[in-house]
């Protein structure tokens, strides 16, 4: 497959790699704790009640918020909708192709979400503007523009800065259950900010936030979503390698600690 | 349609709405070698779970450009049958499907000598035939029997078991109703004699001690688990094994 | 003692089989003197520091030199695609036929067609391109008649016995010809169809074990019951 020219690895290049992490060094300069540059700026599509475009080196990915009024899930009457997808489209990687979503746009959405939905990040329970019969739904949908790497947590912390900048209308409700959507704006109800943090292994090393190269040489990879109690909200091996138990709680550790400073870069949480 | 109500999943005594103690794991049974056409295949009732795995395997890879020069592929496809959930679910294959079939096939692979049988696929079907929680690790334990059931070279089995957190505390292998109305789900595999992680995933809330806790349990159980795979694959076949002795013979 | 397991136990991969300084036959990986099986086997005790892994499964992997029995199933421009019971398919060049450098014929399927069945011998094969047959030399071609019976190729070895006593004994008692492919097929002719029956009967039970102590008196034990129940032509 032509994608083969872009992911094989000559092995002296992959001995490089690996001796210079032996001394410590990365490809880019970087120590094993160090994320790269990130970038975040929020706002930037009208169309959208929230928006985020985020940057981490030369990784970058875009995220939007749509609400619209709907009926929510039978099994949760009085609560709203949260809907995550994710397109890993072929502008950011010469290996995505066009087509249908496949395992790894699911998973990479599906993890956000987790994460999202477990710490309760969207006050879900805030959106049932009339219980069991009108919710908002709130879609948040991602996509990387360009791929050197940890889509991951470039790509949550475009879904939680564009969720929690995100504007939807007011309601009130006229008569007995007739919802009157108004012109004025209110922050999206947000009560907590995941950040996630991917840390990969190469033979015994654990280095954080993995450029492009760096994942086509890693053994597996593990990322965790961290809340602002420093709780864990959605924990997702992938990967062909393994993990000793030790290495997991390593790997907890380091995403415990750069958490603050990732969660930094998000926009404030609105009042 | 019923509304999932709160319900208090832990009684006075600290035991589970099912009688179960917080470490303790349903019912295992598995059974290997239980389909004709299949290379391997492999059977599992874990509690109220019944999952039936099929490989096929090494053989050619469709489409050939598929195939990798100096491996072979590794496929797996995870699916629910209609009628194993209490509401129908639909055939065609959903999200989590998708992404469980990912995650399975990752937590399978590290076990396997992949080098082996280069330009071939091994496939792995699992078929769950009724679920109540924790499908995804009870399949990755009757995966790894159907396997070794086809010959496939590996260099450890891989048993999985699934640790919940209920009314607050951590809960082994999670039912169906505990995993709905708990509040948070960790599936882990492990190789059992090298001792090493294969898929860890996550969803709720859990802290550093919990992680660090729900590790030490599913490595327990999951040796439990391995006991039970062994003497599977042993009963299958040693039917079959005539008395030996030690002479110079041709197998 | 080195070894840790029994004659007669089944191993499930990655099992440890034995620990120190010991020869392990069969599918097995060491780490640090201690050995473990890589698949499902029985393991055999065959002396005090030797030990022979014997798989349960095993796919045919072609082997150049190895006589197979393939069957074809597709036809290309310059080749024949043959199916050889293994996870790779075979192809048989059109050179590959004749002794001698013939006009290139335009229509393949008139010297081979979909379906037949050839005995050949592997030309060549590393795991880079798919394996090539031959059938230039003696002994080797087409198949007309007779029957075929698939074996797992993990029984070939018994199937023929040490220096052929097993397949020989077949051969001489029941007056047929037995062509005992690598990859488990194994072709059976006779003129007597009955004896022919008997002959596979007999192989596919030989097959039946995971192990067997004396795969030569069990076929003489089997041909003698067949034949007194079946009552078949014989010159002992």
């Amino acid at each position: 497959m032509s994608e083969r020219i872009y992911t094989i690895v000559p092995t002296p290049r992959r001995e490089a790699i690996l001796s210079m992490l032996k001394r410590g060094e990365r490809v880019d300069g970087r120590k094993p704790d160090e994320y790269r540059e990130i970038t975040v700026e929020t706002g930037i599509v009208g169309n959208a009640e929230g928006s985020a475009r985020v940057s981490i080196g030369h990784t970058k990915v875009i995220a939007g918020v749509k609400v619209s009024m709907g009926t929510p899930f039978s099994d949760a009457p009085d609560k709203g909708v949260q809907i995550v997808y994710a397109e890993l489209i072929p502008m950011a990687s010469p290996i995505f192709e066009p087509g249908p979503p496949d395992e790894n746009d699911v998973e990479l959405a599906r993890v956000v979400d987790r994460g999202l939905r477990s710490s309760s990040t969207i006050k879900l329970e805030d959106l049932a503007v009339v219980p069991g019969r009108h919710v908002w739904r709130v879609f948040i949908d991602i996509y990387p523009l360009d791929h050197d790497g940890n889509l991951f947590d470039a790509s949550g912390l475009a879904a939680v800065a564009a969720v929690l900048t995100a504007k939807i209308p007011k309601t009130s409700i006229s008569g007995e259950s007739t919802v009157v959507v108004e012109e004025e704006k209110v922050p999206l109800p947000v009560g907590n900010a995941p950040v996630f943090v991917t840390v990969a292994k190469m033979g015994d090393i654990l280095v954080v936030d993995p450029c492009y190269e760096e994942e086509l040489v890693m053994d597996a990879r593990i990322t965790f979503a961290i809340d602002k109690e420093d709780r864990v909200c959605a924990t997702q091996k992938g990967g062909r390698g393994s993990f000793k138990p030790e290495e997991v709680i390593r790997a907890l550790d380091m995403a415990l600690s750069l958490a603050p400073e990732l969660r930094k870069k998000l926009p404030s949480t609105p009042i | 349609m019923v509304e999932a109500k709160r319900v208090k999943l832990l009684d006075e005594n600290g035991r589970r709405l099912d009688g179960r103690r917080l470490d303790e794991l349903r019912s295992c049974r598995i059974e290997a070698g239980v389909l004709k056409n299949a290379n391997g295949s492999a059977y599992i009732e874990l509690g109220r779970n019944k999952i039936l795995v099929a490989v096929y395997g090494p053989r050619e890879v469709h489409p050939r450009h598929e195939a990798m020069p100096d491996r072979m592929l590794l496929r797996c496809r995870y699916s629910m049958l209609p009628f194993s959930v209490p509401d129908r679910k639909t055939p065609s294959p959903s999200r989590r499907e998708v992404e469980l079939s990912k995650v399975i096939r990752e937590a399978l692979e590290p076990a396997i000598f992949v080098e082996e049988f280069p330009r071939t696929t091994v496939d792995v079907y699992i078929e769950v035939i009724e679920a109540d929680g924790s499908t995804r690790v009870t399949s990755i334990t009757a995966a790894a029997v159907a396997l070794a059931d086809a010959g496939i070279p590996m260099r450890d089995l891989v048993a999985a078991v699934s640790v919940g957190k209920i009314d607050g505390v951590l809960a082994l292998d999670v039912n169906g109703l505990e995993d709905q109305c708990g509040e948070g789900d960790m599936p882990i595999a492990m190789m059992p004699r090298l001792g090493e992680i294969t898929l860890i995933q996550s969803d709720g809330l859990f802290t550093r001690e919990e992680v660090i806790e729900a590790l030490e349990m599913a490595r327990k159980a999951i040796q439990e688990l391995y006991k039970e795979q062994k003497r599977a694959l042993r009963e299958k076949y040693s039917k079959i094994v005539e008395e030996v002795e030690s002479e110079e013979v041709i197998g | 003692m080195p070894i840790r397991v029994s004659s007669g136990q089944v191993v499930v991969p990655g099992e440890l089989v034995a620990e120190g300084k010991c020869e392990i036959l069969g599918p097995h990986f060491s780490h640090n003197r201690r050995h473990y099986a890589k698949v499902l086997s029985v393991a055999v005790v065959e002396k005090a520091k030797r030990l022979r892994l014997i798989p349960l499964k095993k796919s045919y992997v072609p082997v150049e030199g190895d006589v197979v029995i393939g069957k074809v199933v597709d036809i290309g421009p310059t080749a024949w695609v043959v199916d050889i019971n293994s996870p790779y398919t075979a192809l048989l060049q059109v050179s590959e036929v004749f002794p001698r450098p013939t006009m290139l014929q335009r229509d393949l399927s008139r010297i081979l067609n979909v379906g037949d069945l050839i005995i050949a011998k592997i030309l060549s094969f590393d795991f880079t391109h798919d394996p090539l047959l031959t059938i230039k030399e003696s002994k080797l071609g087409k198949v007309g008649k007779g029957l075929l019976v698939e074996v797992p190729p993990s029984r070939v070895s018994r199937i023929i016995g040490r220096r052929g006593q097993v397949v020989n004994t077949i051969k001489e008692t029941l007056k047929v010809e037995v062509v005992v492919g690598r990859n488990g097929r194994v072709l059976v002719v006779g003129r007597e169809s009955e004896n022919e029956a008997i002959a596979v009967y007999v192989i596919k039970r030989l097959c039946e074990e995971a192990y067997l102590k004396n795969p030569v008196l069990t076929a003489k034990r089997l041909i003698e019951e067949a034949l007194r129940s079946e009552g078949g032509v014989v010159a002992w």
